[in-house]
């Protein structure tokens, strides 16, 4: 299918992006893919962990002839900036960058953009929309609905009970405590002060971004969205707690529909819940279920609104 | 991008992993900026930084580069010890700076049968495993030998460092010879090679957690060397750095027998487990690389740098 490189302004930087186009005309419901947390580019791709998430939910797009636009985070693949140093304002602030190029350099309506995010980008999603900038809707992909800190927190539990029992068993031998280490580490990250920190001495962290990511309450941001929302997230999700779903539901203030998908995980893959195997899923394409879910979703709430095509206009 | 991770996946620690050592290595233990890709034996910069030498080892050479801190020394050396591909020296050229600033020297070497070293390269199976490392092991020992004798080196303080099959070489060579100090293994085979072999396959086709839990209850696989005997008889310090979501290696099971040794035979090794790191010691949940190098260095100046 017909894939554009594009690139936009956002503040001082130039950020790149990929415009999938299935026609040649962009009319009818668009949508804004915002990738998750991590380096990773447009497609959700870092060098060892090629997750393809966006990639895949643009191709998936495409084939229905929904048009999109991905981008790579500032600092990551062809786009401008420090990736370490970046926070999840900054995040924000690149996501509607990109809603605004879609409204001024081709002419979309604020009323057919959709923005779909996975992860954090699901939260940059929320935030979007709480903030009045005008979409159509947001589908909140494996997002969350508290606090970013709360969201670590749960994380560091899952990770320490998720471990393989034989390894849970070694923990206990070392006697490592794998929760508290973990909490120990955002703690420091929360008390910092700089962009980026070393960490231990010699591993650079984006501090920026944990502390404002642990700082964003999610169920804030819910309560002040009007705008139709559709959540999804795997009951295998050991990094968001599926329970969110419906909390979302509780919070929205627009049209919700909310789906906890059995036998799915964090990355949007049926199979093990664990990370471990993530590696080896990323091979597989994405759960059909839940794309099948995103994509009647979009077609129900996008011919809600009244279209401006060609056609439209000659009657 | 797929097939490469792939590839790095499939790789069993005995036999052939071009790919395997080189990232595993760079990742863990250089500053990972900068570094390219996984340098091959096609890299032809012949002693781009140290002092280049060949060194007899039977009837091969090994090509080997010193290099050695600022300053008259004697120095501390660290051996990079290869994984299971037919690594180069320049697969550790990322890593000769990070040791040089803290007081260290890198000694590095192409493998038997890669880069400019002589002798043949061997996929290691089960079977031919007693065989071929012994022949690295003597490798290993050669290297020793010519590097006590180098001016700007302290004889008495010359370790090993190394990754994944390492781990069986390092155990082998440093019960063998008193000229080797201490050594630092990261994801390092300490299972008989069968055992090793055995969960490799089963752990790499596995889709769950389940599975890999099953192919680790199973272990009765004695095909190979066994490292065990080998390491009770150690007296040096050892480093072992594990991750808990190892695929190729079972962590699990190398623990209990280091922690069992350990315990019995009062051994001074020190274990550290990454919990949520795999074989290269990369976060599986971030994809970030742990911090394994701090480890290391603090160990080093525990039990090398500032002792000496």
């Amino acid at each position: 299918m017909p894939e554009q490189d594009v690139t936009f302004p956002s503040g001082d930087l130039t950020l790149a992006g990929t415009l999938t186009r299935p026609e040649r005309s962009l009319s009818g419901p668009l949508v804004l893919l915002v990738v998750g947390s991590g380096p990773i580019d447009r497609n959700s791709d870092v060098k060892r962990m090629p997750l393809g998430i966006t990639r895949q939910l643009a191709d998936r797009l495409a084939d229905n002839g929904i048009p999109s636009l991905r981008f790579d985070k500032r600092g990551i693949g062809a786009s401008e900036g420090d990736y370490r140093s970046a926070g999840f304002s900054d995040n924000v602030t690149d996501a509607s960058a990109g809603l605004e190029f879609l409204r001024r350099h081709h002419d979309i309506r604020s009323e057919d953009i959709f923005v779909v995010g996975h992860s954090e980008g699901a939260l940059i999603a929320a935030a979007i929309a709480a903030s009045g900038d005008p979409v159509a809707g947001v589908v909140l992909l494996s997002g969350a609905a508290r606090r970013g800190e709360e969201v670590l927190r749960w994380q560091a539990s899952r990770l320490a009970d998720m471990l393989p029992g034989p390894i849970r068993s070694l923990t206990k031998l070392l006697r490592i405590d794998v929760e508290r280490s973990q909490i120990k580490r955002l703690e420091k990250l929360k008390a910092s002060s700089d962009d980026v920190i070393r960490m231990q001495g010699l591993i650079k962290v984006n501090a920026k971004w944990f502390r404002e990511f642990m700082a964003f309450d999610a169920a804030k941001a819910l309560a002040e969205i009007e705008v139709p929302v559709l959540a999804i997230t795997g009951a295998g999700d050991v990094q968001v707690d599926p329970a969110d779903v419906e909390l979302m539901g509780q919070l929205v203030q627009g049209p919700f529909e909310g789906y906890v998908v059995p036998g799915v995980n964090h990355i949007l893959r049926t199979g093990g819940p664990s990370p471990t195997t993530y590696r080896k899923q990323v091979g597989l394409p994405l759960d059909a279920r839940t794309l099948d879910l995103v994509l009647a979703w979009i077609d129900r709430h996008g011919s809600e609104q009244p279209r401006e095509t060609t056609e439209d206009a000659a009657t | 991008m797929k097939a490469a991770v792939t590839a790095l996946d499939r790789t069993p620690l005995s036999r052939t992993a071009s790919s395997l050592c080189p990232r595993l290595v760079a990742l863990l233990l250089a500053s990972i900026a900068g570094l390219g890709a996984c340098s091959t034996n096609d890299q032809a910069v012949p002693c781009a930084t140290g002092d280049c030498t060949t060194v007899p080892s039977g009837d091969i050479t090994l090509a080997a580069e010193l290099d050695l801190p600022p300053g008259p020394g004697p120095h501390p050396v660290l051996i990079m010890i290869h994984g299971s591909g037919p690594g180069t020296r320049h697969d550790f050229a990322g890593v000769v700076d990070t040791y040089r600033s803290i007081g260290v020297g890198v000694l590095r070497y192409d493998k038997r049968g890669a880069g400019e070293s002589t002798g043949k390269f061997r996929d290691v199976t089960a079977d031919n495993s007693i065989e071929v490392f012994d022949l690295l092991a003597a490798d290993v020992l050669a290297l020793v030998d010519h590097l006590s004798a180098q001016p700007g080196v302290d004889a008495a303080r010359i370790g090993l460092i190394g990754v994944s099959q390492a781990g069986w070489i390092m155990t082998l060579a440093a019960s063998r010879s008193e000229g080797i100090a201490y050594f630092i293994s990261l994801s390092g085979a300490v299972s008989t090679v069968g055992v090793s072999d055995h969960y490799d396959k089963i752990a790499e086709g596995s889709l769950s957690d389940a599975e890999i839990e099953a192919a680790l209850t199973s272990f009765d696989d004695t095909h190979g060397y066994d490292p065990r005997p080998d390491l009770e008889s150690l007296t040096v310090p050892a480093l072992w750095i594990y991750g808990g979501r190892d695929l190729s290696n079972p962590t699990a099971n190398d623990v209990q027998i280091l922690d069992r040794i350990r315990t019995e035979r009062d051994k001074n090794f020190t274990i550290q487990l990454f919990a949520n790191a795999d074989h290269e010691l990369i976060d599986v949940t971030t994809g970030q690389p742990v911090d394994a190098q701090r480890v290391a260095n603090r160990w080093l100046a525990e039990h090398v740098t500032q002792t000496g």
